[in-house]
This record gives C-alpha cells, structure tokens and sequence, in this order.
C-alpha cells in the first residue's frame, strides 16, 4: 500500500504535491470503495471479539448445573448483546465489507456508485455498534436476543438500556440500507462492456441479493423499532394487550427480518462457496444461470417462510402451512446449489489451498444447520422442539456455517485484493481444526441438548435433568470454536503486513478482480477490458495461450517474434511480459498444444 | 418407529400421548431424511474430490457445464420431495393436535403464565348457589390432569411472553398477553411429566419450570377436593382473624 495515494479521481492539475497523509487517516476518511470494506471487516471482527467474549462468558456459566458463576441478569445482558453483535455487527458487516472491496473489481468498475453514501453507511453502522456497547458503561439490556415486548416495553425494563440497544439497532439498519443503494447503484450502472447481467460473477449477483433484502427488510425491523419506542415514551399502544395493541406484532415484524438477514449470510456464503469450488477445481461453475436463479429464489422463500419460527404462536393453521410451503420449497434452490456445487467439482483440477479448506468446512456446517432446520420446518415438529436448544444448535450451525466459516474461506480467498498478501497457512489450517471441530461438537451436542429437554437462553440448567454432559461437552468445543476463530483474526492481522507477497492472480481465477494487481490501485484498472462470457479472465488466457502457440515460419521462430501486447496479458499498472515470473504460470508451461475445444 | 431412537439422545423423550407421539413419530422419520441428505450430499462431495485428479490442471478441455436438462430434472425431482413432506407435515399436523373424542368428557383447564410461574385454574365441579366462582381450585407450577381425558389447556399471560412446553404430551404454545393459546391433549399413563417455560422472560427465565402428573380420575377428584377444602380452610382461617380483629390492617379499619 502507497500511501500517497489520496485522490480518488486522478488529480489533471495540481499547483503543489499533495501532502503525503498518514495511512490511517487516509484510510478513514477514504470514501474509496476498498478502503471502506477494509475498516467494514476491520470493525466487524473487532465486534466479533465482543461476541466471542459473550459466548464464552455464557458458555462458561453453562458448562455445570445449577452454575452461580454469572448472575441471571448479568447473563441476560450478555444474551441480549450477543444477539445482535453475532449477526448484525459481525456476519452481515463482514460480507458487506468483503463486497465493498470485491464486488466493484468483480465486474471492472473503479469504484462505488454514490461512494459518500458508501462511507457514510460505514460510519452509521460503527456508531449503532458503540451505541450498543457503549450501554455497557452503565446498564445494557437485559431484553433478550430479539427484545420483544413486552418485556421490552417501558413497563418492565424502564431504564435507557433497552432505548440504546433499539437505537444502536436502528443506527447499523440505516447504514446497511445504504450500502444497498450504494450497492445495486454500482451493480446497475457501473459494469463492464460486455458483461450483461447473466455473466456477472455469483458473488457480485450474491451482493445484488442481499442488497435487495436488505434495501426491502431493514425497513420492516427499523419500522417496528420506531413503534417499540413510541410505545416506550409517547404513550403508543402498538405492542400493548391492555389498550388492543398485539404483541405478536413485533414478532412478525422481527421474524421477517431475521429470516433476511439469515438468509442474505447463506446466499453470500454460497455464492463465495461456488466461486472457490470453481476455481479451486479449474472448472467453469457447473450451471451458472440455475444457480444464480436459484440464490434469488433462495432469498425469497426463506423471507416468506418467516413464520417457521413461530410454530408455536396463537396463529391459525392455514397460515403455518402457508410457512411450511415456503421453507419446504426452499428444498429445490438448496438442493439444486448442492448439485451444481458437487457438478462443478467433478473432474476438475486438484488443487488444495487455506480457502478451498475454509469452503468446505463451511459445506459441512451450513448442510448441518439446514438439515436441523429442516427438521424442524414441519408444523408438528417445529411445534414440539420450539423453544429447545434444538433450534439454538441450528441456528448457530447455519449462522457459524455461512457467517464464519463461509466469511472466513471468503476473507482467504480475497486477501490478496485486500493487502497483496496471502494468509499464512500454518495459522489458518490450526484454526480451520479447532474451528470446525468447535462448531460441529458444539452445533450437535446442543441439538441433542435440546432434544432433553434443554430451553433456549436459559442462564442455568439443573441437575437433575440429566443434561450435565451434553452441556459440558458443548462448552468445551465452544471453547475450541472460539480459540479457532481467533487463530484466523490473529492471523489476518499478522498477515496484513507481514504475509507472502503474491501478484495479480495467486488462485487462477476466472473472474475480473483477478486481472487487478494485489492491491489493487485506487482506480482499480489501468485498462478494463471486455467481457465476452461469465469467465473473463479465462478468456484472456485464452487469448494469450493462442498467442504463445500460433505458428510461425521456423526461421522467424527465434528471432522475429515480437513481443506481446501489453493490453491482453495483465493489467493495472505493472504491466506483465507473459514470462513474469509471477504466480501466474507462464503460459507456456500450462497451455500446451492446441486444445481449444470449447 | 418411535422405539427406534428412544435409547439414545437422537430424539425427545417418549411421548405419553397420541399427540405427541404422533409428533414424534415425524421428528424421527424427518431426522433420518434429514441425516440421509446430509450423508448422500457429504459422500457426493467425497466422490467429487476424489474424481479431481492432478492431470486436468493442464487440460483445458475437460470443462463441464450442466444442460439445463439436468437441471430440471433435478429440480423437479426436488420439488417433488418438497410436496411429498408437504403432505407428510398436513397429515401428522393433523394427527399430533387432535384428541380422541370417544373418551371421558373433555376438560378445560385455564394455564395463566406470569414472571416466572404458572398458574393452572381448574373448572369449577361443584358452583356453589350463588354461581360464585371463589371456590374455584388452582396450583402453582404443578398441573394435575385424570388420564384418559382429553383435555384442553387454554394458555396466556398476564404479563410478557411465555411458552408452554411439556413436550412427553403436547406441542409446545406460546403464552401471549391479551390471547388464548389453545392447547389439546389426553395422558395415556399416569406419571410425572417435565416440562418447562422455553420462551426468554426475564432474569428468572431459567427457574419458569412446570410439571404435569397425570392421576387416575378418582385421584383427581380427591386432588381438586383437596385444593377446594384448602382453598376454604385458608378463607375461614382469614374470616376469623378478620372478625376477630387480629389480621393486620383490620384493627385500624375498625376504629
């Protein structure tokens, strides 16, 4: 990283040098799109440090009955921060800072659309996050992971608490609404010649999806937040069974939400999945048109079936099937990137690599949170497991599987665009062990937990319900899941300045954010090339392998060949000669002989 | 079926009603589709892995693409699956809340949750003259049923949300203010069933447990006199400090 890189725009005229800012604070007040999604990841694992710490402090508290470690409300406090910070100030943040930095390279722009609106989205999001903790300084809420009322309401948690936490929620929905319109600006306008809607790169048509999601579902929550506070202070009735107001509302409202917010991890983990399997195997994706329907479909299925999670709520059957269509149907998309994803791994190439490692462990998690919620998306058995630690086991599988592990094999796999440096692979595969051993223990010991009888959120259990082991058992592995998970944070930061320098392409990717150096400059491309097919950067090789191999008369061969054009070999701003000694082969050694047989 | 897993922690604990067996009886059957999807899809993967070989690095060619053929096919047999546990899930629904009718006449039972215990208000057996309703028998936490009797638990709150969950009879249900959750089922067998509040409430969430003893119908005619005969007993005792002026306050009423 230069740091006299400060203009966004390249300066024409200039009466003095720019003054060589400090790398910080050139990176904070950067409304550029990769500097923004730098600090975006940056914050949301501090956050998830946070949220690390509430699940050990809470596990902890569990690891023996009748435990007196933490008092019940001090457990509450910790539940209901860790509620939020686990998937609003760490999971979602973490995706949208990978495509904040991603996306406009994936599909040739050199930035963001509307990139103040970007910055400003950061910066909300930081100030609903330090809202929220900043109410630890004097008392924070004790209202539970989704703060429903009433027990959220002004008559049995009267204090500013609850007010900061709500807020603090709203503040980071506000900026995620931004992102969104930041975002589908930028996908809408800002891609390449060539690449029409249906070439674009999966997790750039992921980042569409969980714009819109975001862009139609934030409002939903941020709407039943601003009735929640009306209740609390201006004497509204919303949510109040005494003056015929309905407490299920809140319910409904938060449900919705959440199923978008769950839903916009899994698609944004899938879609980063079946980048890497593809490029980790050297195969095109499998069915790229069914797997981008099949994401879109994905997203509104699971919104629709909101209700899944309120099979035990005063609601009339016909409704709950309607929810049981819904998350059932959800079968066909799931089933279908499965498919596709085992389609496009079939025959290709063996390569092995930290985020290949990651993708796969992320497979395992996700298929295990998606199998309970399966289970428990048929009416009679959602109803009879509502409530168990059943539902908090795949909750956290699902939630870990796409947001951890499919995060993590997605910050691996993007890291060069990120420092110009690879990940360190002794860290990685340590903390790829004790993640996924971590977090499958943990995910099933907690199912069966719940099978015994173990509510959620509870901050004891006794002894005498027979349930000492599962539980023992489940914080140890949470215990080895959170030291995983660290490994991987310490090992970004060591590798931030310190990694293996690599070049443009370390993976040999199909897609264009491949094509820009490591780091990528501010303006991202010195020349964006044209894109004739949904592998771009394949067709460059392409193009190049015909090159190297067109026939020449055997006197001219030594000595009249002419060097290559600049424009098709690499671009950004050190152009490489086709014999750079990079980590893109050259392409002599891999191409060959004339199979051009697509 | 439902002896199949019982053994192990792979499912909830015996069910000792028709509901709830039937409940569990589709638990145990969408667990094992759910387990054979997970195996069939990780064996998938495996296979694939196995089939990369180091030879199609270099080999251009070998790039497969999916005919939209395929695709559907999969897909449609997919959604066929999807229908099939549709009409599995309508059809054990059905099953795991409906009560046998042919028995003993149905008994409603009011469950009333507030922060952290229940409240079970009995119906009255005996009205006194007046139709007043004082000498209505209740308990705390603890909820007395007659086997063999369909009974019908009306759940809700008087202040925050709760859940009632007993799940060895019934499907759980949200105890909502200002709503009536109904909730059906029929004991099979004497005993003692656990149970417990599964909703967050609050800091004494976790001790919002209940219990559920089901009793032969004669021992819960006894039960219900007894709490009746209590509930009188206690009243008399009341009536007699007031009238003899030593229940607190009722002096300086008096003056």
């Amino acid at each position: 990283m230069t740091p006299v890189q400060t203009a966004s725009h390249p300066e024409v005229v200039s009466e003095q040098v720019p003054r060589a800012q400090k790398g910080w604070i050139t990176l904070v007040t950067s409304a550029e799109h990769k500097a923004v999604g730098r600090m975006y990841i940056a914050t949301s694992l501090v956050f998830a440090a946070a949220a690390l710490a509430e699940f050990l402090m809470m596990r902890l508290q569990l690891m023996i009955p009748e435990n007196t470690l933490i008092r019940p409300e001090i457990f509450d406090r910790l539940l209901s921060a860790f509620g939020v910070t686990s998937v609003i100030l760490f999971a979602l943040p973490l995706l949208i800072g990978l495509m904040s930095v991603v996306v406009p390279l994936q599909i040739g722009a050199r930035g963001m659309a509307l990139p103040r609106l970007h910055h400003l989205s950061y910066w909300l999001y930081v100030s609903g996050g330090a809202l929220i903790y900043g109410s630890f300084l004097y008392r924070p809420s004790e209202a539970g992971i989704l703060a429903l009322p009433p027990l959220s309401s002004s008559q049995f948690l009267p204090g500013a608490a609850v007010d900061a936490w709500l807020t603090g929620f709203a503040l980071a929905l506000l900026g995620f609404i931004f992102f969104a319109v930041s975002m589908i600006a930028t996908l809408r306008n800002l891609r390449a010649p060539g690449m029409a809607l249906q070439r674009m790169p999966l997790f750039s048509w992921a980042a569409g999806i969980v714009s819109y999601t975001q862009l139609v579902l934030a409002p939903v929550f941020l709407g039943a937040i601003a009735m929640l506070i009306i209740d609390r202070h201006y004497g509204g009735v919303f949510f109040d069974s005494g003056e015929s107001g309905k407490p299920m509302l809140f319910e409904h409202l938060a449900f919705i939400f959440i199923s978008g917010a769950v839903v916009s991890l899994l698609v944004g983990a899938m879609a980063a999945i079946s980048e890497i399997l593809s490029t980790f195997s050297r195969q095109p994706h499998f069915g790229h048109r069914t797997m981008a329907g099949s994401l879109v479909v994905l997203a509104v299925l699971a919104v629709l079936a909101w209700m899944q999670n309120m099979y035990s709520g005063p609601i009339p059957d016909g409704f709950l099937y309607f929810a049981m269509l819904m998350a059932l149907a959800a079968i066909v998309p799931i089933g279908l990137i499965l498919f596709n994803w085992i389609g496009t791994m079939t025959g290709g190439a063996k390569r092995r690599g930290m985020p290949f490692k990651f993708a796969l462990g992320a497979i395992v998690l996700t298929l295990i949170g998606l199998a309970g919620k399966l289970v428990t998306a048929v009416v009679p058995v959602g109803g009879l497991l509502a409530g168990s630690a059943f539902t908090t086991g795949t909750s956290f599988a699902l939630i870990a599987g796409t947001g951890v592990m499919g995060g993590f094999a997605a910050l691996y796999y993007w890291f060069p665009k990120l420092s110009g440096r690879l990940m360190g692979d002794a860290l990685g595969v340590t903390s790829y062990w004790l993640l996924i051993t971590g977090a499958v223990v943990y995910a099933l010991t907690t199912m069966m937990a719940g099978l015994e009888g173990m509510p959620v959120d509870v901050a004891k259990f006794y002894g005498d319900s027979g349930l000492d082991v599962l539980n023992l058992l489940a914080s140890i592995a949470a215990i080895a899941f959170v030291a995983g998970f660290m490994l991987t944070m310490l090992n970004a930061a060591a590798s931030y300045r310190n990694g293996v320098e690599v070049g443009p392409d370390p993976w040999l990717g199909n897609t264009l954010e491949w094509f820009a150096p490591s780091p990528p400059p501010v303006h991202n491309f010195d020349l964006v090339p044209d894109v004739r097919s949904a592998e771009p950067l394949d067709d460059i090789r392409d193009a190049i392998r015909r090159r190297a191999t067109r026939w020449y008369p055997p006197a001219a061969r030594t000595e009249e060949r002419e060097p290559e054009p600049v424009a098709v070999t690499a671009g950004g701003a050190e152009p490489a000669a086709e014999g750079d000694a990079g980590p893109e082969p050259a392409p002599e050694d891999s191409y060959r002989g004339e199979n051009d047989s697509r | 079926m439902p002896q199949i897993a019982s053994a192990a922690l792979l499912a909830p604990d015996s069910a000792a009603s028709d509901g709830a067996g039937s409940a569990r009886t589709l638990y145990v059957i969408m667990a094992i589709v759910a387990a054979l999807i997970v195996v069939g899809v990780l064996l998938g993967i495996v296979r694939a892995l196995r089939s990369r070989s180091a030879a199609a690095e270099a080999d251009d060619a070998r790039r497969t693409r999916g005919t939209s053929s395929v695709q559907l096919r999969v897909g449609a047999g997919l959604g066929v699956f999807a229908l099939v546990l549709f009409v599995v899930g309508i059809i054990f629904t059905g099953k795991a809340t409906e009560v046998d009718a042919s028995a003993n006449d149905p008994i409603t039972i009011q469950a009333d949750a507030q922060q952290w215990v229940w409240r079970y208000t009995y119906p009255v057996q005996d009205p006194s003259e007046d139709g007043f309703n004082d000498d209505q028998p209740y308990s705390y936490q603890e909820l007395v049923v007659p086997v063999d009797t369909p009974i019908n638990l009306e759940i809700s709150s008087i202040d925050v949300l709760h859940r009632w969950s007993v799940p060895s009879l019934a499907l759980s249900a949200d105890a909502v203010p200002g709503m009536t959750n109904e909730v059906s089922f029929m004991a099979d067998e004497p005993g003692t069933y656990e149970g417990a509040s599964t909703r967050f409430s609050g800091p004494g969430y976790a001790t919002m447990r209940t219990r559920v003893i089901a009793v032969e119908p004669d021992q819960y005619e006894a039960f219900l006199q007894d709490r009746i005969d209590g509930i009188k007993a206690a009243r008399e005792a009341v009536q007699k400090r007031v009238d003899d002026g030593t229940a607190p306050g009722v002096r300086f009423e008096q003056k």
